[in-house]
């Protein structure tokens, strides 16, 4: 077991964390049309409500403060953590989604992004401040007792199975006459209306599974890496997930899969073992996130369908029960 | 009670400061009709090349922030010349121009990170005792950035009103169609109102700076949602609106302070914009109607 | 057959709605019957597309009450009335770019069980099978409508005309009692609408009813049972075409005045417009000639051709959706897919920018939105002296003398201004750059005929400047009596043109109204009936 099939096995865990969370924008904005600017938010949520559900309740002379603090199994606190993205995301539609304009919920969602990150880091009883917390017990390993070195191949298989079972709801998802709608509502929700779609309640729909996909997809990032404080999830990694989608291609899920490779996984992890400037500790940091922001609009301009375009809706389950042609004109 | 005069002078700093970078941001979305998603970094823009042509090139510290304004109107020309009038010239969808004005946000906040560095700087104005005005306390500088905010709002009130290229901006926010069949050359105005719009973050940034004392790559973007909340609360597309927006918001925020710990300033700010987006959408129709 | 006593099922009562201060809906007031076709006509600005967007749920009702189907649907938002089984089409086609024409079908069917997200997501088989139902059904739909072949093809693809017939065949998969069509012929070919006309009489026959706002009045007379005429907001006359072509009040609200009282044979004077240029004709400073535009890809005009002379004033007349406006836009550069060539003082303008033109001596006041609301009077003249380089105050003084409705406004915000001191302003502002050519569209759309008086005044002034005026006119009468040469424009092409004189005593009831028109006797006995009654 060397340190390359270790380190290779962290970037698989990455790499289906990172297609939960592509899904899940494609699901909000490939299918809906809803520009979720602060997508990182419901992912942080997530891991941190996963977190201090599965950490035992802070004692007193603990250096650090959280609340809940539940002890409670990983399933459970999986599933807290993406109810907690959830509910903020019904909360943000709440207020943003009434209106049509594309504008107003990217404001809020900005605002509500920088509105939590400064609360999360200033406030320190809830997730103990800029500090975060540290701790979390491995998902399952007080039954499986593995070494780090096994463990990590044990979450692997984990998340896997989680990225399948979300992947297939998100292939379902597109597939069905609800995402046709969800759809139609993207192209012109006025003739969705015009039908009799209830587009505030639809797109709300896709709001709040997007923020479930990110809720979950943050659960997994905590159980595997066991602490999380404001640094790990700033504005910039929301540019990242966007990255991804667009450059795999919006509507597409087998695209918004590429993107998570290409993007975060093989991008991102790739220039990390870039020499560090002395001196200058930041600098590879920052001109990677130039690179993904000039990749954001590099995408738009040469490829806005990106490498796998949304495809045509086909039907292969209908059998065709007659010879059809059109209709001539008699005149 | 004095303690309310007291946050009531912060107020007015907060709201000048507010107002210089509202009033930029209003200004180019009615002209353009899109929001710029990467304005707060044109503020740490502003402020940062004050701090370099004061310490790199030594030039005088208030040159240095003249200059500084003017550079950062220059560089909001070159971006939409370069990158945001293609894209609106390629019948882009709305949706795009927002991302791609979000996609320059993290670029650019990192440019000035690769160029200046994570720490803290601060530009080098004299530090002074406060001194009473009234009931309220005030730093020459802060005196002077309340100053200069009225001063500013006064020429773009000139400028809007008294000059034909201010009036010409105008008249493309009421209608971009109507006056090109006037004869107007809507590509200049645009070009000039993106002068403007850079010109009031940069200075909004410096004096945002001067206020703060001390400031990092990141302020500016952290700013950007205490900017929306007065854009919004006065109406977007409206430049007075903005001010009065910037003042409401401004006052808010600091006098919240005498009743909230003030760690939750900026949380006052967020509840005024949700609020004005629940309940008063009125100030937003303009919004609403330009989206046709 | 009908029943005895047909039901209604669209009751419209006393409906008002109000953009800003002006009322495009007025107290409307109607009627429609269970399984008949239904027409909504009237003048431009009647308020028929207002009113079928308050309908329909896109717009709240400010006042009156609309019950459909038994149901008190005021108010409701859009979806909700759909869902109650009113379904409407958009005059300009929406489709849906961005998913094959096939998709666009899926998209209507009502309480489909694979939208639920429960379904969505644990019982896929559920939208499946009911997908495998709605595609025989849109497949068969689109074989009727003739877009079967072209079912996988992403709709913004489509044609102009096919576009047109998927907006219908989209709208009958919504499973309408009744289905509200904005302009289902606008700029549809002529074997296009019968094909149109077919399929909606086809429905008819399924138990669909209609209401369509339309503007080709032909179309109306051949398939409507029953015909709305709205002017001004409010209902004017209701009944059946060939009825309500005789009808005076109807007639008078689509040319206005007098001109029902001389219906003759065209005299020698007016002709088919031919491009020639009659002998009696001065020198033209504007020629467009062979000028075909339209929006997207349907052409809205083909080959119509006009001239102006300075000191003269031109009027275009014709029936709504002749393309007056459309040939306005398209000399002065605003529309991109045009042929045809335009002369300005004998220069090619024909791709020059708009702004360009409105710098070399063109100047244009479009119908709607002609001034800057939240600048004063004064400024919005500045703004029609852009480019002048000194002296624009002099100027705009200048234009106040020619304006003295405006002169004492000369501070007002122009969004305080009536609508006819506005037309005034769109005008004034025009002159600012001295222009050789001004090109007016409907001056006078919404005004009261005192005041209509007073716009045609300053027409006449503006002209007697040696300014050549071209003026989109929906009054025929005004047009006849004040400018000196009239064009008729019919369905997107010149019909004829003359002196206006000349024109005036032709038979244009009968070109704006379809049908033969009434005769001069006919017209007469019918006037003693309603007297004597």
């Amino acid at each position: 077991m060397g340190p390359i099939a270790y380190y290779l096995a962290t970037l698989v865990v990455y790499f289906f964390i990172f297609a939960i969370l592509t899904w899940g924008l494609n699901i909000q904005f490939g299918s809906a049309g809803i520009l979720n600017f602060t997508y990182i938010t419901f992912f942080a949520i997530g891991a941190y409500f996963t977190g201090v559900a599965m950490m035992a309740r802070p004692t007193t002379d603990s250096n650090m403060r959280y609340i809940l603090g539940l002890n409670w199994p990983f399933i459970p606190s999986l599933l807290l953590g993406a109810l907690a993205a959830g509910l903020l995301g019904l909360l943000v539609g709440l207020v943003a989604l009434r209106r049509l304009r594309s504008d107003y919920l990217a404001i809020v969602t900005v605002s509500v992004g920088a509105i939590v990150y400064d609360f999360v880091n200033v406030n320190t009883s809830a997730f103990n401040g800029g500090d975060g917390i540290a701790g979390v017990p491995y998902p399952f390993n007080d039954q499986l007792n593995l070494d780090p070195n096994t463990y990590i191949f044990f979450y692997v298989g984990l998340t896997g199975f989680v990225m399948l079972v979300l992947g297939v709801v998100a292939f379902r998802l597109y597939k069905s006459p609800l995402g046709r709608t969800l759809r139609a509502i993207r192209e012109d929700s006025d003739v969705a209306a015009a039908f009799g779609k209830d587009t505030y309640r639809f797109r709300m729909i896709a709001m709040v599974i997007g923020c479930l996909y990110a809720g979950i997809a943050g659960g997994l990032l905590i159980g595997f890496i066991s602490a999380l404080n404001p640094g790990g999830w700033t504005a910039g990694e929301t540019f990242i997930i966007w990255a991804a989608l667009l450059v795999g291609g919006r509507g597409n899920n087998w695209g918004a899969l590429l993107g998570a490779f290409l993007v975060p996984v093989l991008f991102v992890e790739a220039t990390r073992f870039l020499p560090e400037i002395p001196g200058h500790p930041v600098l590879i940091a920052a001109i990677r996130n130039m690179i993904v922001g000039g990749l954001l609009i590099g995408v738009l301009w040469f490829r806005p369908e990106g490498i796998l375009p949304e495809r045509k809706a086909r039907f292969p389950f209908v059998g065709s029960t007659q010879p059809r042609k059109d209709a001539q004109l008699d005149s | 009670m004095s303690l309310l005069f007291l946050s009531f002078g912060f107020g007015l700093i907060t709201a000048s400061v507010l107002a210089l970078a509202a009033v930029g941001l209003s200004l180019q979305f009615g002209v353009t009709n899109y929001i710029n998603f990467a304005y707060g970094e044109f503020l740490t823009i502003g402020a940062y090349l004050a701090w370099t042509l004061n310490h790199w090139l030594h030039v005088n510290v208030w040159l240095s922030m003249v200059i500084a304004t003017l550079l950062t109107g220059v560089f909001g020309v070159v971006t939409n010349q370069f990158l945001l009038r293609p894209f609106s010239k390629k019948g882009k969808p709305l949706l795009f121009l927002l991302i791609v004005t979000f996609g320059l946000s993290l670029f650019l906040s990192n440019l000035v990170l690769a160029i200046w560095g994570p720490d803290f700087v601060n530009l080098d104005v004299p530090r002074q005792q406060p001194f009473s005005v009234g009931p309220m306390l005030f730093t020459a500088n802060q005196l002077a950035i309340i100053a200069i905010a009225v001063v500013v709002m006064l020429a773009l009130h000139l400028l809007l009103t008294r000059t034909e290229i201010g009036k010409a901006m105008r008249a493309m926010s009421d209608s971009v169609d109507l006056a090109q069949v006037s004869g107007i050359d809507t590509d200049r105005i645009t070009s000039f109102t993106w002068l403007v719009s850079g010109c009031l973050a940069g200075l909004a940034g410096i004096v945002l700076a001067i206020n703060l004392t001390s400031f990092q790559p990141a302020f500016g973007g952290e700013f950007l949602f205490v900017i929306f909340a007065a854009v919004i609360l006065g109406g977007v597309g409206s430049p007075y609106g903005a001010i009065l927006g910037a003042l409401v918001i401004g006052l808010a925020t600091e006098m919240s302070g005498v009743f909230l710990d003030s760690a939750y300033k900026n949380d006052v700010a967020f509840a005024l914009l949700v609020l004005m987006l629940l309940l008063r959408p009125q100030g937003l129709i303009r919004m609403a109607g330009k989206a046709a | 057959m009908r029943s005895l006593t047909p039901e209604i099922i669209l009751e419209v009562s006393s409906v008002s709605y109000a953009f800003g201060g002006v009322k495009a809906v007025d107290g409307s007031t109607f009627t429609l019957q269970r399984g008949l076709i239904g027409a909504l006509i009237g003048p431009n600005g009647a308020g028929k597309t207002t009113l079928i967007n308050v309908a329909s749920g896109a717009l709240g009702a400010q006042g009156g009450r609309i019950s459909f189907n038994g149901l008190d649907i005021t108010g409701w938002p859009s979806h909700r009335v759909a869902r109650s089984g009113l379904i409407r089409t958009f005059q300009i086609s929406r489709e849906l770019g961005g998913m094959t024409v096939l998709e666009n079908m899926l998209v209507p069917p009502p309480d489909q069980a694979g939208e639920q997200l429960f379904n969505a997501v644990f019982r896929p088989s559920v939208g499946r099978k009911q997908d495998r139902r709605l595609v025989e059904l849109a497949l068969t739909q689109l074989e009727n409508f003739g877009l079967y072949s072209s079912r996988d093809q992403y709709a913004r693809n489509l044609s102009g005309g096919q576009k047109r017939l998927l907006e219908l065949a989209r709208g009958v998969m919504g499973e309408p009692k009744l289905m509200v069509l904005d302009e289902p012929f606008a700029g549809v070919n002529p074997a296009l609408i019968e094909r149109l006309e077919e399929h909606i009489r086809e429905l008819r026959q399924g138990g669909i009813t209609f209401l369509m706002v339309e503007h080709n009045l032909n179309v109306v007379e051949r398939i409507c049972d029953h015909v709305v005429v709205m002017a001004e907001g409010r209902t004017l006359a209701t009944g059946r075409m060939a009825d309500l072509r005789r009808n005076e009040e109807v007639i008078t609200a689509y040319l206005g005045g007098a001109l029902t009282k001389r219906a003759q044979p065209a005299p020698a004077g007016a002709q088919p417009t031919t491009g020639g240029m009659p002998s009696e004709r001065g020198p033209a400073v504007l020629v467009a000639e062979s000028i075909t535009a339209g929006y997207g890809k349907v052409p809205v005009i083909q080959d119509v051709t006009l001239q102006a002379e300075p000191g003269k004033v031109v009027a275009m007349v014709g029936p709504n959706g002749a393309g007056k406006s459309t040939m306005l836009k398209a000399v002065f550069g605003l529309l991109r897919n045009k042929s045809g060539r335009v002369l300005l003082a004998g220069e090619d303008i024909g791709a020059w920018p708009a702004f360009r033109i409105a710098r070399n001596g063109m100047a244009y006041v479009p119908q709607v939105i002609n001034v800057f609301t939240s600048m004063t009077v004064f400024e919005n003249l500045e703004m029609g002296g852009y480019t002048l380089k000194k002296g624009v105050q002099a100027r705009a003084n200048e234009v106040l003398e020619i304006f003295p409705d405006l002169k004492t406004a000369r501070s007002k915000k122009a969004g305080n201004l009536s609508g006819g001191q506005r037309n005034m302003l769109g005008m004034a502002r025009a002159l600012m750059l001295e222009p050789k050519v001004v090109l007016l569209d409907e001056p006078t759309a919404g005004l009261s005929p005192a005041y209509t008086a007073i716009v045609w005044d300053q027409i006449r002034r503006v002209a007697a400047l040696g300014t050549a005026v071209v003026v989109v006119e929906q009054n025929v009468d005004l047009a006849v009596n004040h400018a000196d040469w009239v064009y008729v424009l019919v369905a997107g092409r010149n019909r004829l043109d003359g002196k206006a004189r000349e024109v005036g005593l032709v038979d244009l009831p009968s070109i704006f109204l379809g049908g033969q028109g009434p005769t001069e006797p006919e017209l007469r006995a019918e006037r003693k009936v309603n007297e004597g009654g």
